[in-house]
């Protein structure tokens, strides 16, 4: 059983129970899963695919009154809090976005989570052209990014080792 | 106001989607080209901690080219916002022109207070003193 079905374990969910999102939050953080689970995203074993996937199939078991993994949704939550690829941005946003009583912590989770994502370094960047001393802004081109997200087609295995 | 952590003109420079961290390729502080020379691409990086009352704040940061040619009029200028403990600036240039040996100074400054200056001595290839 991967990290990530561990999580639709009642045991699992039964272990991480707190009355704050803080809480939870700071629980999920040392959670085995939760390590693994970022562990395979940065080597691209789970991709935003798989998240994706995963996140959908949670969805399809909730009904109008109860979500049952809603541990499991702030647990990719906190997954993704430190990683900046377009799909944790969009991730954490959504379910910050939610307002339903069956999400409630999922969602409050998140917000703590991107409260938190603020304080990372934020990039501003521009590009201009000097053409005989006449300077022109150029659309931006971008700061290169490398170590996006893994597609199903361009995976990287990275394996980290201590010595 | 922004206190500055770095300042370095390199060639490129990537940030880490994954990880948000940094990384600044081939650091340019001399050159030794033919002459004349239009610098293809450029990099002015910064990195700027802000305090809590900084938050919310906006500044312009510039750096200012001088040393060469045809400099630029004026300086090149960024605006940020801030929202966290850190920001990063990157100024990506194209096209400055280097006729002689000289030494290019690029001043940053930000809200017209100076605060670092690179410099970068560019000689020709067949300069007796290099």
């Amino acid at each position: 059983m991967n990290a990530l079905e561990r999580l639709l374990q009642p045991e699992w969910e039964a272990d991480y129970v707190a009355s704050t999102a803080e809480a939870l939050r700071a629980l999920l953080r040392r959670s085995p899963e939760v390590r693994q689970i970022r562990e395979d995203y940065d080597a691209g074993a789970v991709t935003a695919a798989t998240l994706r996937q995963f996140v959908q199939q949670l969805f399809a078991t909730s009904t109008a009154d109860s979500m049952p993994y809603e541990h499991a949704l702030a647990a990719i939550a906190v997954v993704l809090e430190d990683r900046f690829t377009d799909y944790s941005e969009e991730y954490l946003v959504d379910l910050a976005r939610v307002r339903t009583a069956r999400l409630a912590m999922a969602s409050r989770v998140a917000r703590t989570c991107l409260r938190k994502r603020s304080h990372y370094a934020k990039t501003a960047a521009k590009s201009f052209v000097v053409d005989e001393g006449n300077v022109r802004e150029m659309r931006f081109s971008g700061v290169v990014s490398y170590g996006g997200e893994a597609t199903e087609s361009r995976k990287s295995r990275i394996a980290t080792y201590q010595v | 106001m922004l206190q500055l952590e770095y300042f370095v003109v390199a060639e490129s420079v990537t940030i880490d989607q994954l990880t948000n961290q940094v990384s600044v390729f081939n650091i340019i502080d001399e050159l030794r080209v033919k002459l004349p020379l239009t610098l293809g691409r450029i990099v002015a990086v910064a990195s700027w901690n802000a305090e809590e009352a900084d938050k919310g704040n906006d500044y312009q940061v510039a750096v200012r080219v001088t040393g060469i040619g045809a400099q630029p009029k004026e300086p090149l200028r960024l605006n940020v916002s801030i929202e966290g403990r850190r920001c990063r600036t990157i100024m990506h240039m194209q096209g400055i022109q280097v006729d002689k040996p000289s030494r290019i100074v690029l001043d940053l400054s930000i809200n017209d207070e100076h605060k670092a200056t690179h410099t970068i001595d560019v000689s020709g290839l067949d300069d007796p003193d290099h």
